[in-house]
């Protein structure tokens, strides 16, 4: 952070019309975002219980979370979760977008079809994959037999359920990340290839030291926005397995909507989230470090 | 050297064909689903197919309360918020992305941390806020005696364009534009303000048209806070009258689940559809040089 | 520049006021003053939130408030329902938190213990003590709504579940449908016997039950076998005795024997609906469904209490209604509830919604209406217990559904799966 600062200060001065531009938005974002963080924060360190008791409890909520098994596991869950998602989603997103990105009408339905899961609402979605999932009637295991092919119980079993979880993420999201991407790549002029094409440059090495390094800030905060989303993953969780078999697919979230809302336990709950905010925290800080993002890009 | 190309735009878009197929399928489940009877659905035996194609459950699925009210009001607060959101994100992201400014980095970085925590954590806060907002709904000076912003439509779209995603997104967008084109600016005499306005502005089509879309999907499809913040029928947005008026303790309609879900669909379709053109339209086209 | 900056910090300022002196309205119990002065120009607002979305209730309800407050013009009832579970927790968190709580609340069983104990359930003792009605409501309704000796609400639907079998599948079975299992043994005889597999793959279950999030068949066979599970008085959990592991172990023969067909309670349909089992704890609910869905099998269902062993017991999902703590118009819901516990009210909610019939005087009545379910049903109330009234009860419901989704998997053997737990249940509450 502060690299990014100094470097940013010693290039350039200090313009305050930038607040000007965004005060509209941070004044919402201060009563609606901030301050309710900031309440957050400090109602881990009380026993709240949502209604009137309200003590000061010093780190109890934070000891008491090493201690707690399922928690742990709920941590290393959204890790494995996060891996699997990120990755797969942002690869393929950039592959589609790429693809997508010529305008022939064609290529429209497709971009159409890919986005589609996307606007459909997670509960609609949830509901419609419980029934492929369906180890009787489902779609999925009457396909699979159709072909002579093992079924599975894929959200009672153990070793299936998270792997299905991820699946329908997947499934989810990857209209938006295409979109991101293709946005990212409508704002690459145009010269640039065509200064390549002159110089000889092939389609792959176009990619590589064009699209790559200038969808940077696209990739930036598609990463971002997938951290967070992976790390915050809750309503897919909360309807396909509950949680369940075993606590093989509770998240960190699910266990704060457990402690939180349904044992009463705020306080502790919201220590959970301060984790939670440390680990995306870190993240976000390494990005930044290593990034290289905060540049403006200058090509001329 | 062509045919080759040619072939592999076939493959490749077969592929792509497939591809989509297997990805539409949950969608083709939903609308057949949305064609059957009840009794089909509930028989022990899987059937694709329905027997008759009852489009009537469109029909009746929309008699059951009042959808255009429904709708209505769902549409009023996804379009406002997206307005709200086009206006403030774009200039704060712009800020954020081009001036200097002190602190810019520590207040940028606030707003990410904003992003982060989940919704489950700030919503009791977020609510008790609205409910004591100063002189609202009832509410003296110090937000006492009254419900606040309960069951208004502000309480619901204030958190909405609260949200730094927009920010970060337009933000990452302004930062891929050359260095040059300020320093150009500045030589025409330019203040910030003009060319945000004159430059920045008329070039922001393919984001503001991609926030746009995720902006109106993410708020037409919320469901959480619409059914803490809103009390009755005539208020009730779109998701959770869904899943109120056909999801029960005693059984789930699933035909008439599935016909609503997929109405619900459509206007956000449309707008995709509509919008479509902007992300094509790249920057050159929009009369850029370099 | 700076005159914005400075609006902003008043604004910021103000905010934090109010939402203080806000907070602290909640907490103290005399915050109702200003409405106390509404009240006195004789108009009173109710809100009353149910928890379920039926459409058939909704309406009932509906009909039976606008009959009232047609009869008292001076009152205002703001009627509004929501989904069990995650809705209604939220629901419920969010409008006690923000002190805007409604004044009646028609919500499950597992509510009670942590809401009265925090103060939000207002004790009814004083109203029910001057009621007329009192002595025609059932005990039970009254028994499950009854938190460390005060009177917290009165139950207005129980859901009693009870053994429903297929009529068609015993015959086709060689079994007598008029003589439905009455030990364990039985049962289990009984669920081997009406299995059908295709291969290994149990296609139609003999006994079908959920493996997976599923309390509710433990706790009510290991209360047949005479374990408490939780001793209320103590406020200590019980189930690692020797009976519930018995229990656990008798359904671990299930799994063993390939008789299960897996499903989730809530998340499927039910088996027994689907026509795939001939046995199936079950609610007056599911058999209101299967009779409107219109199946050609709907006039084979039959039903009993289920078996035994030192005693009969079945589960059961209780709906109280509850008045807030909050409430700033305590006389006048408790007329609004007293309304509700009418005769004629509570039969249209039988009639219209499938509750139950709670008042003593209407039994007979029920049985006529019902003939083929009724008697079971009236007999089934008597062994039905709900949920342990304890703070921890959802604790207490994770630890069940743990233990016996792992000795279903077969993970861990009874006695492991119950002491690990049990353990694990104890180190949470901070024992």
């Amino acid at each position: 952070m502060t690299a990014i600062r100094k470097k940013k200060h010693s290039k350039i001065g200090n313009e305050p019309i930038g607040y000007f531009f965004i005060a509209p938005f941070y004044l919402f974002f201060f009563f609606m975002v901030l301050i309710p963080i900031f309440t957050g924060i400090m109602q881990s360190f009380t026993n709240y219980d949502l209604y009137q008791t309200n003590d000061f409890v010093g780190l109890a909520n934070y000891k008491q979370l090493l201690k707690d098994p399922v928690f742990l596991q709920a941590i290393g869950n959204t890790l494995f979760y996060s891996l699997l998602y990120i990755v797969p989603t942002m690869a393929i997103g950039l592959l589609l977008a790429l693809l997508m990105s010529k305008e022939s009408g064609g290529y429209k339905i497709f971009r159409t079809g890919f986005y589609l899961p996307y606007i459909i609402s997670m509960v609609c979605a949830s509901t419609i994959w419980l029934w492929i999932f369906d180890p009787t009637a489902g779609v999925l295991n009457q396909m699979l037999r159709a072909v002579g092919l093992p079924t599975s119980d894929w959200l009672k079993d153990p070793n299936l359920a998270m792997g299905c979880v991820v699946f329908v993420s997947i499934w989810k999201n990857l209209g938006y990340c295409m979109l991101i991407y293709l946005s990212g790549i409508k704002g690459i002029p145009n010269y640039l290839y065509e200064a390549a094409q002159i110089d000889g440059a092939s389609k792959v090495k176009q990619f590589w030291y064009i699209t790559v390094p200038m969808l940077q800030p696209t990739t930036f905060f598609l990463f971002i926005t997938s951290c967070i989303s992976s790390f915050n993953v809750f309503e897919q969780v909360n309807v396909l397995t509950n949680g369940g078999p075993l606590n093989t697919t509770t998240t960190i979230v699910h266990q704060i909507y457990l402690r939180g809302f349904t044992q009463f336990k705020m306080g502790y709950a919201s220590a959970m989230s301060v984790v939670l905010l440390i680990m995306v925290c870190i993240i976000t800080l390494i990005n930044f470090k290593f990034g290289n993002q905060g540049t403006d890009t200058d090509i001329g | 050297m062509r045919s080759k190309r040619k072939l592999k735009n076939v493959l490749v878009i077969i592929l792509l064909t497939i591809l989509c197929i297997i990805f539409l399928i949950p969608l083709f489940l939903m609308i057949l689903t949305s064609l059957k009877s009840m009794p089909e659905i509930m028989a022990s035996k899987f059937v694709l197919f329905p027997e008759k194609a009852l489009f009537s459950n469109y029909i009746e699925a929309m008699q059951r309360g009042n959808w255009l009210g429904y709708f209505g009001n769902s549409f009023f607060v996804t379009a406002l918020t997206v307005l709200i959101s086009l206006i403030l994100n774009s200039m704060a992201g712009y800020g954020f992305a081009r001036i200097p400014f002190r602190g810019r980095n520590t207040l940028f970085f606030f707003a990410l941390t904003g992003m982060m925590v989940p919704t489950q954590v700030t919503m009791i806060p977020v609510f008790i806020n609205l409910k004591s907002f100063p002189l609202v709904g009832g509410n003296d000076l110090f937000g006492n005696g009254g419900t606040g912003m309960i069951n208004t439509y502000a309480g619901l779209i204030l958190p909405y364009i609260a949200g730094a995603f927009g920010v970060f997104l337009c933000r990452q967008f302004y930062m891929n534009f050359p260095a040059s084109l300020d320093d150009a600016a500045k030589i025409d005499g330019c203040s910030r303000l003009t060319a945000y306005f004159r430059i920045y502005l008329p070039l922001s089509k393919p984001i503001l048209a991609t926030l746009a879309v995720l902006k109106a999907s993410q708020t037409w499809n919320d469901y959480m806070w619409p059914l803490i913040m809103i009390n009755n029928d005539e208020k009730m947005t779109i998701q959770v009258a869904v899943i109120s008026k056909f999801v029960t303790e005693v059984n789930t309609q699933w035909n008439l689940l599935m016909a609503a879900t997929a109405m619900i669909i459509l206007p956000l379709l449309i707008l995709f559809l509509f919008t479509q053109k902007y992300f094509v339209e790249g920057i050159v086209t929009t009369g850029m040089k370099g | 520049m700076k005159h914005l900056k400075v609006t902003a910090l008043l604004a910021a300022a103000l905010m934090a006021v109010g939402s203080m002196t806000a907070c602290g309205g909640v907490n103290s119990p005399d915050s109702g003053s200003t409405a106390d002065k509404g009240n006195s120009s004789g108009d009173v607002t109710l809100s009353f939130l149910r928890a379920g979305t039926s459409e058939d209730a909704q309406i009932a309800y509906q009909a039976i408030i606008d009959e009232y407050t047609k009869a008292n013009p001076n009152v205002k009832i703001e009627y509004q329902q929501i989904g069990f579970g995650t809705e209604l927790d939220t629901k419920l968190n969010t409008l006690y938190a923000s002190g805007a709580a409604p004044d009646l609340v028609r919500g499950p069983i597992s509510t009670i213990a942590q809401r009265a104990s925090m103060g939000q359930y207002a004790a009814l003792d004083d109203y029910i003590a001057e009621w007329d009605e009192k002595d025609n409501v059932i005990q039970t309704a009254y028994d499950v709504a009854n938190y460390k000796g005060k009177q917290y609400g009165i139950a207005i639907n129980i859901e009693a579940s009870m053994l429903f079998y297929r009529k068609d599948y015993f015959e086709e079975a060689g079994l007598d449908p008029n003589k439905p299992p009455q030990t364990w043994e039985e049962l289990l005889d009984y669920a081997e016997k009406l299995t059908v597999r295709e291969g290994d793959d149990v296609v139609r279950a003999g006994f079908a039950f959920p493996i997976s999030s599923n309390h509710q068949t433990l706790i009510q066979f290991a209360r047949q076998n005479g374990a408490t599970l939780v001793d209320e008085e103590k406020d200590e959990a019980t189930f690692n005795d020797e009976k519930t592991i018995e229990a656990l172990e008798y359904f671990t023969q299930y799994a063993d024997k390939n008789l299960i067909i897996p499903f989730v309670n809530q998340k499927d349909q039910n088996p027994f609906e689907l026509g795939n089992a001939a046995m199936q704890y079950l609610t007056l609910n599911t058999y209101v469904t299967i009779k409107a869905s219109g199946v050609d099998w709907a006039d084979q269902m039959m039903f009993s209490p289920g078996p035994g062993r030192e005693k009969i017991s079945t589960f059961g999902g209780c709906q109280i209604m509850f008045m807030s703590e909050q409430s700033k118009n305590k006389d006048a819901a408790w007329d609004f509830m007293k309304h509700l516990f009418t005769d004629d009210v509570v039969w249209k909610l039988v009639e219209e919604t499938g509750a139950t019939a709670v008042k003593t005087g209407l039994e007979d009545k029920f049985n006529e209406a019902y003939p083929d379910i009724g008697p079971a049903y009236l007999e089934t109330l008597q062994y039905t217990e709900g949920m342990p009234k304890v703070e921890w009860a959802s604790l207490f419901e994770t630890a069940m559904k743990t233990a016996f989704e792992e000795a279903m998997y077969g993970k861990k053997d009874a006695k492991t799966a119950l002491d690990d737990a049990y353990n694990q249940l104890n180190s949470e509450r901070g024992i």
